[in-house]
């Protein structure tokens, strides 16, 4: 089975668990393994923009040599995680950082070339696994399931750093769920920022921008969302109970919907660890006994 | 080859502090004298005043100079002046020679040292071109005084009116079936709010009427061969289907044909046939059948237009026709497009169907529009109570899409603002800008009558734009007072980017440069904005840069006094810096021929019929000196570009 | 080496890579001053010889400058440059001399940054290279 280097990241190992079991599972029905890295550290968490960031910069860096030793891919899910490692390579490979880089490697005591690449989950899909072929692998069909995809800020931008998807317009994951059988809905707000990062100073401005991208949601017909962050998710389905109006809607880790259709054990989906019940609405379309 | 020595002076100019400053000229001077093989060196604060000048004509006549060398700026700018200098003492032009020490060495560093020896260096190269400098004479070559413009809106249509008012025989072309451009789109024009049409239309009609004047539209350039005063030109005629002899313009085919799609003079707000006429005006008043779009044509059956004209004007075994021009000069008047909505990421992808640009605001404005005149929003027809214009779509965004500023949409979205305002009383117009300009005659008043008619500016830039349920909503930042706006609006106006109608591909056709947007590249931006470096071919209107009417006019008149100019005589002087042969020299083995990229060299036998050689028609040359680099034996020089002059030009610079 | 100043010709045509320096110099745009800059109408005159007449000569660097493809005054002649300038490198290493010593870079009318930085960077290449060494014998 093909190896490819996993980084799952803090957050993925506690509170979204699912997120990140979801993966590992899927991924190996799909005939790819998500090694996880031998020892690996905290991600940086928040991309740095400080002159002189070397020491933020030494742990992005620290895990993208370790990956090295499995593959040249490093998968993760964590939005917040791929944004940091994936900028933080290319930020000390640009040319201007020659002095940066020998630095860094002074520091680190080790030599690197740049070679790992940072790649997200559903790239792998896409790319390396091919939604042509998923649909091929789907046991339960998603048929009647309308899923928004919320892909949040941190996935999407800086575009030329990231070089996802279309930073006014992404498809990947709502491609995804199209070959899954879900019909993917429409909304103007796939990339607007959840107010995560301001979750703990100001949770009113926080509540109000998941507010705003769940009215449209809503609006669209959608019955659930589907996000890749675990800030994202938390942002969206936990503080609902904040909201002035009540949605009552599922948020869901895109890899959950797709453990579900590719049938994988109910314990390792998790379905009881959201703030929304997500069962009634499964049961429902059909698609949970 | 000369025996006896020429006598060189060489002119060294200060240019004020322009060379001075960086350049020590007393040292070139000391240099120069030590070590070149020169008659006299001096210099002078402006070799191009006329102190200067005549210090060069007296210099020339006291030391019997027979060549000079001026150092001074880029030869495209003096070369001529002192070229005229020296000949009017009596020298040949072509044994004056520019050493460029301006913009190639002075402006180029500051360090005063290095700057001398690159100066002194670039001097000896031109001395020693000039050493072996031939006397030279013009080759005078016939025009034909007959012009061709290439796109007939309003910039060609006065470009062809002027010359044809001159005497001169004119085409005009135009790819669409009638000429009037996109000025015949607009509903009325700042800052007067003259209706477009009205003073476009006795303009077209003039232009169909001027005897001198031969329309020629639906038509494209095929390719294009010769060159200045001497072109020929291929024009593909696209297949009408449509007799324009018989046809009157009757518009009884329009109404019977059962084929419906995008209107493109609608800009896509309603339908149009697929036999139709373009706009109501249209000149020549004519319809075409859209082959793709024809029943019969695509699918072998329907032929109701042809059995419902009453002139049996149909013709549907028409064919493109190519025929060949023979023309002088040549005036691009291909205009302007508008930036497509796609690239607009953030403003909905072109997806939202009422989120219009600024020529499908003119249509809904214009009294010939998809709702004659009355504002209505595409979606549903419904009048729109507040209405947001976005300025700056995509111009002034060199991450997105263009960095440049496209101009005219400060103005025309005014218009737009004000024209809304006199139809919908109580609608509410607001204007996003980042700054408004007014740059020209009456436009800020007619911003501050925009002011005070009851438009709302905002300064600042739109974000998002998106759609919740019928309405629009907008999301912009009011930077004066930092906040965050959100605008339900009913219909959305965005002031896209205006980007060149011309593609690379048509600009390669004609070898024409244009710069990174697609622009063409005038010869000089300040003092020959309405020429090209090509030779015939002039510049009108916005295929040069973004421009409104009346400046895009006063361009198309000063392409057409250019190209007047140009026919005053029916003789042209041609240079003479071409390449020739030495027969002697010649085995006739024709490399230079097939390298030749004008056809100006063929394999001849010389008179006495002994031996082949190379004969070269010298009207056709250019002057690229491939031949000469080609030549295996070195029979093809340039005239004052030897092999020779090359060479010791390489040693003057290493010395 | 450190002081080393190295001597560059360049030949450049007259429509697009001169064009092209003259803006750089009207925009007062600062390049190392050791390129000789010999204008030609065309890349396509400059016959391979003169180049190795050039490093014959004492040159430690040759530049030349043409239209980009396509976009020549002379219809094709870059075409031929194209053509000749990698074959010539090809025949300087055999000659034992640095094929990077020969650049070729299409600079238009308007590319002023790009003539400066080409010239920047081809001088420091020269600069890192050394003297030319057939000319110490």
């Amino acid at each position: 089975m093909k190896q490819i280097a996993y980084y799952p990241g803090c957050t993925l190992y506690t509170k979204s668990k699912n997120l990140d079991l979801c993966a590992r599972e899927t991924a190996q029905i799909l005939g790819v393994e998500l090694k996880e890295l031998e020892t690996w550290n905290c991600c940086g968490a928040i991309y740095s923009t400080v002159q002189d960031d070397l020491a933020n910069q030494v742990a992005p860096i620290r895990n993208l040599i370790e990956a090295q030793k499995i593959s040249n891919k490093l998968v993760t899910l964590c939005a917040a995680c791929y944004n940091v490692l994936k900028r933080s390579n290319h930020n000390l490979f640009l040319p201007e950082n020659d002095i940066y880089r020998r630095r860094m490697m002074n520091f680190l005591d080790t030599e690197y070339d740049g070679k790992t690449e940072t790649v997200h989950y559903l790239e792998v899909l896409k790319n390396d696994i091919g939604f042509e072929n998923l649909k091929t692998k789907v046991k339960t069909n998603l048929d009647g399931l309308k899923v928004a995809s919320y892909y949040g800020c941190l996935m999407l931008r800086p575009s030329d750093e990231l070089n996802f998807d279309d930073p006014d317009n992404p498809t990947m994951m709502d491609d995804m769920f199209a070959a899954l059988g879900a019909e993917p809905v429409e909304f103007p707000f796939k990339g607007e920022c959840c107010g995560g990062y301001v979750l703990v100073d100001k949770p009113d401005v926080a509540t109000r921008c998941s507010q705003t991208i769940l009215e449209s949601i809503v609006d669209a017909g959608a019955d659930c969302v589907a996000t890749t962050c675990p800030l994202c998710q938390y942002n969206i389905d936990n503080q609902q109970k904040l909201m002035s109006k009540q949605f009552n809607l599922p948020v869901f880790y895109f890899t959950q919907l797709l453990g579900l259709a590719l049938n994988v054990d109910q314990k390792i989906l998790n379905l009881d660890n959201h703030y929304i019940d997500p069962k009634p609405l499964l049961k429902q379309k059909g698609l949970l006994k | 080859m000369k025996s006896d020595k020429k006598r060189i002076g060489v002119f060294v100019c200060h240019c004020g502090i322009n060379i001075a400053g960086t350049v020590n000229i007393p040292e070139v001077v000391k240099r120069l004298k030590e070590q070149a093989d020169v008659i006299e060196v001096i210099d002078h604060q402006y070799c191009c005043s006329d102190p200067g000048q005549n210090l060069i004509k007296e210099t020339i006549k006291e030391k019997k100079l027979d060549s000079v060398v001026v150092a001074c700026c880029s030869p495209t700018l003096h070369e001529p002046t002192f070229r005229k200098t020296v000949s009017s003492v009596g020298i040949n032009p072509y044994n004056c020679e520019i050493a460029n020490i301006r913009e190639q060495c002075s402006w180029v560093t500051d360090d005063k040292e290095k700057a001398t020896d690159k100066a002194t260096k670039i001097i000896k190269t031109i001395i020693k071109k000039v050493e072996h400098d031939e006397p030279l004479t013009p080759i005078t070559i016939p025009v034909t005084r007959k012009a061709l413009v290439i796109g007939a809106g309003v910039a060609g249509i006065q470009t062809a009116l002027d010359i044809a008012t001159a005497g001169y025989p004119v085409i005009l072309l135009d790819k669409n079936p009638s000429i009037g451009g996109h000025m015949s789109q607009l509903s009325e024009t700042f800052p007067t709010l003259d209706c477009s049409q009205c003073i476009l239309t006795p303009k077209m009609v003039e232009a169909k009427q001027h005897p001198n004047i031969t329309l020629m539209t639906y038509s494209e350039i095929e390719s294009i061969s010769g060159y200045l005063g001497n072109f020929k030109v291929k024009v593909r005629q696209k297949a009408k289907y449509v007799d324009w002899d018989k046809c009157t313009g009757c518009d009884v085919c329009v109404d019977k044909c059962p084929k419906k799609t995008p209107d493109e003079f609608n800009h896509g707000l309603t339908q149009r046939k697929a036999i139709y006429k373009m706009f109501p005006q249209a000149v020549p008043n004519r319809v075409v059948i859209d082959a793709p779009n024809c029943l019969y044509l695509e699918k072998g059956a329907c032929r109701l237009c042809e059995k419902h004209c009453p002139f049996g004007a149909i013709k549907f075994d028409d064919q493109d026709q190519i025929t060949e021009l023979e023309v002088g000069a040549l005036v691009m008047a291909t205009g302007y497009e508008l930036l497509d909505k796609q690239m607009l990421g953030s403003y909905g992808f072109g997806k939202l169907k009422n989120v219009v640009d600024g020529l499908q605001f003119e249509r809904i404005l214009s009294a010939s529009g998809p709702f004659m005149g009355e504002v209505k929003r595409p979606s549903d027809g419904k009048i729109p109570e507040k209405v947001v214009f976005v300025q700056c779509a995509g111009s002034r965004d060199p991450e997105n899409a263009m960095a440049y500023c496209s101009k005219i949409c400060c103005m025309y979205t005014a218009k737009q603002a004000i024209l809304y305002k006199h139809r919908v009383h109580h609608g509410e117009p607001i204007i996003f800008y980042i700054d408004v300009r007014t740059g020209g005659k009456g436009f800020e008043e007619f911003y501050k009558r925009a002011t005070d008619e009851g438009v709302l500016y905002i300064r600042g830039k739109v974000s998002k734009i998106f759609e919740k349920g019928d309405k629009v909503i907008v999301w912009g930042a009011d930077t004066l007072t930092g906040k965050k706006i959100e605008v339900e609006a009913d219909l959305v106006v965005l002031s896209t980017a205006m980007k060149p109608a011309a593609t690379k591909e048509f600009a390669q056709l004609l070898k024409l440069t244009q710069d990174e947007y697609g622009w063409f590249t005038e010869a000089h931006p300040k003092l020959r904005p309405v020429e090209t470096l090509a030779g015939g071919f002039f510049l009108a209107g916005a295929c040069q840069g973004p421009k409104d009417i009346p400046e895009a006019v006063a361009q198309s008149s000063g392409a057409a006094s250019k190209v007047i100019g140009l026919f005053t005589s029916d003789t042209l002087e041609h240079l003479p810096v071409i390449a020739g042969v030495n027969e002697d020299m010649c085995s006739g083995c024709g490399i230079c021929i097939d390298v030749c990229p004008y056809k100006a060299r063929e394999l001849v036998t010389t008179e006495d019929g002994k031996k082949r050689t190379v004969k070269v028609i010298e009207v056709l040359c250019e002057g690229c000196g491939a031949c000469s680099a080609a030549c295996p034996v070195g029979a093809a020089q340039q005239k004052n570009f030897k092999d020779q002059q090359i060479q010791d030009m390489v040693k003057g610079g290493l010395e | 080496m450190e002081n080393f100043e190295p001597k560059i010709i360049g030949f450049i045509c007259k429509w697009c890579t001169s064009a092209g320096a003259d803006l750089a110099g009207t925009s007062r745009m600062k390049y190392p001053p050791n390129m000789i800059p010999i204008t030609v109408f065309c890349s396509s005159r400059i016959d391979p010889q003169y180049i190795l007449w050039a490093f014959k000569n004492g040159a430690d660097g040759v530049f030349m400058g043409g239209c980009h493809p396509n976009d020549c005054h002379y219809q094709d002649g870059n075409y031929k440059t194209m053509k000749r300038i990698p074959i010539l490198k090809n025949l300087l290493k055999e000659l034992g001399i640095e094929p990077e010593r020969l650049r070729l870079a299409w600079i238009s009318a308007s590319e002023a940054d790009k003539f400066k930085k080409t010239i920047t960077e081809f001088t420091e290449s020269i600069k890192k290279l050394g003297p030319l060494s057939i000319n110490d014998k």
